[in-house]
């Protein structure tokens, strides 16, 4: 089902996402360098053998600092939209088949997380309990849960009247069986899609906090402090801006590329049956 | 002239790769004043061949053969729809547009025929057809927009709609498929009552051998993409040649006890020319000929044509 | 015969859509009862509600003397035992994501029972190479079979038939109905149908409704045969029929059917009736007895010995 990969476009960011994967998870473990070695007699070197895109301000090999932040943010995207979908799946899907009050009092909850930009949201709560990742996840997650729980619960409505649904019903099965076995399942292929479309979102801004100084503390490596001190040195040295700048896209444009590949091949899939 | 001439007509629905014939090598001409009715069942072509006659067909079809309307050729697309030919579909829910009124609809499909006419000249012909169809109070109704009718009711306006343009062909596919049981049979008088004075030629298409054995002429029995048989509708009835429509007509439900009768399998589908009897694999009278050369449509005499080895 | 269903002033509604009105029958065990009539009769939603999958506004209903109102948990899944539904769309009521094996499983696991009473089934109606198959990849009549298999796993005592040979080609619409005629274990059928063909040939017994309403009761071949209700004549009146000789004359019911927000006053059916005269417009006839265990809801049924 999920080997629609026939466009060029979702076989380009399979192949980025593929490559930004290996980057992230295997760079840390093969590097050498610590990502936190300061080596101020190597500050700003130029791209080499000893390191491959060279060094930063403060002498730490850029190639080891951005496999740690490109892990660093695959963790982070992976985790808050386990947690976004997860939860916004749940709720969701439980309002398609809650009592009616109880499915308004979720719907309104959704609304109110998602008035607020994400940026300013994690803003407020950054002022109110502080930095950290920890609290970074919970804070994104909050604000992509109603846009899957949003659709997870269209999605359950439109199941919840299928026939299948009411064969099962009409054969005995509780709705809690209905709701794991027959709507869920069915329901999952579009989620995954724009879960997989959301993940450079999260990553976006987490980079944009992290830019701001608002996101993960240093010397931790994360794309955006490392945007954020290339953008400062850029008159010594492009390199450690484009590094991690490029890493960023190469994240971004991947997951998108391959996320709209996905979400077309699902549609036309059922027309070019007929 | 016959009006309608088709001649090794083959359509192929191209897709992925892969081909499926959907009309092998049909033939079949109609003569002008006749009703044809079309029958078979899902996988037969039938709407296919309505549509490849009215140049419906979509981008990925690939047609060949002769389709002659009066001598036109049909395949080089000339704007014939609206003039000459027009169609009634199954799902008069969905056929008629929902934010336009009756009236402008009806007055609308002049247009192809009439591009000169005067709005309310069109409007007076559409409340005069409207009338012949049976509908009560026309002027009142060009003003109600679809919604505001029944299924029956608007299947009555786009019969009347198709009338409008004086075609040389109506072609109907499952006009009354979708309708309840009474009204149907309020559509299918109303079918009977208008051949009279009909001018020009109709093609019926239904999987009901019923209703095409009041209605029409002659009938055209389709079996997996080919024309299996086609005979005058009394003679089709009392001594049909072909074993499809043999079994075809055992299967029709009736009051008797006992096991009803039913034609084992499936119906198959081809990938290109067919080179044996489409109808071997259920038939109960198969014999090796059957699976080494395709039968050809034989004329038996009357006007009856069967494609089978043993007819 | 013992009397398995019996249904009294049975009322369903939506709303203000009442879509049932006042319904009375028995069902009794073993028999077919043909519930017949066109859009908008209620004949489905009263199959249903008969089954307790809807709720009834009034009336009550009784399967094998227990009433299917005000059961627990508990006594809905039992009642589910008992009584089970074949869809009309037999394709959309199987899970797609689901095996044809996982499917015919499922009823037995919701209740606990154990599997080897799905392998006479299986066997009996032809499904045993179709065990690894998807929904999708299943002909019309496979499909139909493979609901009719769950339905019956349960072993239920009545059993509804929402048009069993809708979507089918005339040529496997016998499968069905041969496999209707000759249940396992001769469950009561409630056949609902628009067909009039399918109903009588399968049907013992036959329901005719209108508009929410039964309008004509009694068996079969009695039915078909001599209608007491004129609603009756004209459906059979209209019911295609390969006819090339056109012996039959025209059948013509007019009008159309009223809408169910504003029934016509008295009888229902008073608009579009040959035979309605003035009692029509100013009272609604309650079901009479118009002949040996027939019943018609008309102030001038035909007589039974009378033509149409």
């Amino acid at each position: 089902m999920k080997v629609l990969r026939r466009s060029p476009g979702g076989s380009a960011g399979a192949a980025l996402v593929l490559s930004v994967l290996i980057f992230g998870l295997l760079g840390p473990l093969l590097s050498p360098y610590d990502p936190t070695g300061i080596d101020v007699a190597q500050r700003f070197a130029a791209p080499s053998w000893l390191h491959p895109f060279g060094t930063d301000q403060l002498g730490r090999d850029l190639a080891t600092r951005l496999a740690y932040a490109t892990r660093l943010a695959l963790g982070l995207a992976s985790g808050t939209v386990a947690l976004a979908l997860l939860g916004g799946v749940g709720l969701g899907a439980g309002t398609a088949f809650a009592a009616p009050r109880l499915a308004q009092i979720v719907l309104i909850g959704f609304d109110v997380l998602a008035a607020f930009p994400s940026l300013i949201l994690a803003l407020a709560i950054i002022a109110a309990l502080g930095r950290g990742i920890d609290r970074l996840v919970p804070i994104i997650a909050a604000s992509l849960l109603p846009h899957f729980g949003r659709i997870a619960r269209a999605q359950a409505l439109g199941l919840r009247s299928a026939a299948f649904v009411e064969a099962e019903r009409a054969l005995g099965a509780s709705t809690g069986r209905i709701l794991v076995m027959h709507i869920l399942p069915n329901m999952l292929g579009p989620l995954v899609v724009l879960a997989s479309l959301d993940l450079p979102v999260v990553v976006t801004l987490e980079a944009g906090l992290s830019f701001l100084g608002l996101g993960v503390t240093p010397p931790l490596a994360s794309l955006g402090t490392m945007l954020s001190e290339g953008f400062a040195n850029l008159i010594r040295s492009p390199a450690p801006l484009l590094a991690a700048g490029a890493v960023l896209v190469a994240m971004t444009l991947g997951f998108s590329l391959l996320g709209e590949a996905l979400r077309d091949g699902l549609d036309p899939r059922l027309r070019s049956l007929s | 002239m016959s009006l309608l001439t088709l001649d090794g007509v083959s359509l192929d629905y191209i897709g992925g790769g892969r081909a499926v014939r959907a009309l092998d090598d049909v033939a079949l001409t109609l003569e002008r004043g006749r009703i044809l009715g079309l029958v078979g069942e899902s996988g037969s072509g039938k709407s296919s061949l309505a549509l490849a006659i009215m140049g419906l067909l979509p981008p990925r079809a690939n047609l060949t053969g002769r389709l002659r309307l009066d001598g036109i050729d049909l395949t080089a697309a000339p704007d014939l729809r609206g003039r000459r030919l027009a169609m009634v579909f199954q799902d008069p829910m969905s056929a008629l547009n929902p934010v336009f009124t009756l009236g402008r609809q009806l007055a609308d499909a002049q247009r192809a025929r009439w591009p000169e006419r005067p709005y309310r000249d069109r409007l007076a012909r559409a409340a005069a057809m409207l009338r012949r169809t049976g509908i009560a109070e026309p002027e009142r109704r060009l003003e109600s927009y679809p919604h505001q009718l029944s299924g029956g009711l608007r299947q009555r306006v786009l019969i009347a709609m198709a009338l409008l343009c004086e075609p040389d062909l109506l072609i109907a596919d499952e006009p009354v498929t979708a309708l309840d049981v009474t009204i149907a049979a309020q559509i299918m008088a109303l079918f009977e009552e208008l051949r009279d004075g009909l001018a020009g030629s109709m093609i019926f298409v239904s999987h009901s051998l019923a209703l095409v054995s009041r209605l029409c002429d002659e009938v055209a029995v389709l079996y997996a993409g080919k024309l299996v048989e086609i005979a005058p509708t009394a003679a089709l009835f009392a001594a049909p040649r072909h074993p499809y429509t043999r079994a075809l007509i055992a299967c029709e439900i009736d009051a008797g006890g006992g096991a009803l009768p039913t034609i084992p399998g499936t119906v198959p589908s081809f990938g290109g020319p067919v080179p044996s009897c489409v109808f071997a694999a259920r038939c109960p009278m198969r014999a090796e000929s059957c699976a080494q050369a395709a039968p050809r449509l034989r004329d038996l005499g009357g006007g009856h044509r069967a494609a089978c080895h043993f007819a | 015969m013992s009397t398995l269903l019996e249904a009294e002033g049975v009322t369903i509604g939506f709303g203000r859509l009442i879509a049932v009105a006042d319904a009375s029958l028995t069902v009794a065990a073993g028999e077919t009862l043909g519930l017949v009539g066109e859009s908008g009769s209620g004949k489905s939603t009263l199959a249903r509600a008969l089954i307790g999958l809807l709720p009834l506004r009034a009336g009550r209903v009784l399967i094998e003397g227990e009433a299917i109102a005000g059961l627990d948990r508990a006594g809905r899944k039992r009642l589910r035992r008992r009584a089970q539904i074949v869809l009309q769309d037999a394709a959309a009521s199987l899970s797609p994501r689901f095996t044809v094996a996982a499917l015919l499983a499922e009823p037995l696991r919701i209740h606990g029972l154990p599997a080897d009473r799905l392998a006479p089934l299986v066997e009996r109606l032809g499904l045993s190479d179709l065990g690894s198959r998807y929904p999708h990849e299943l002909s019309g009549g496979q499909a139909k079979r493979v609901a009719l298999a769950r339905a019956l796993a349960l072993a239920p005592r009545l059993l509804v038939a929402d048009e069993p040979t809708a979507g089918l080609d005339v040529s496997v619409q016998g499968e069905v109905l041969n496999l209707l005629a000759d249940l396992p274990d001769r469950p009561a059928l409630l056949l609902v149908s628009h067909d009039l063909s399918v109903v009588r040939r399968v049907a013992d017994r036959v329901a005719v409704l209108y508009l929410g309403r039964i309008v004509e009761t009694g068996p079969a071949d009695a039915l078909f045969g001599a209608p007491a209700h004129p609603y009756s004549a004209a459906l059979i009146a209209a019911a295609p029929v390969i006819d090339p000789e056109r012996r039959r004359p025209r059948p013509e019911l007019a009008g159309e059917p009223p809408s169910p927000f504003a029934p016509p006053p008295g009888c229902a059916f008073h608009p579009r009736c040959p035979r309605a005269a003035d009692p029509c417009r100013r009272s609604r006839p309650e079901p009479a007895p118009v002949g040996p265990a027939r019943l018609a809801a008309c102030h001038f049924p035909l007589t039974v010995s009378e033509p149409p």
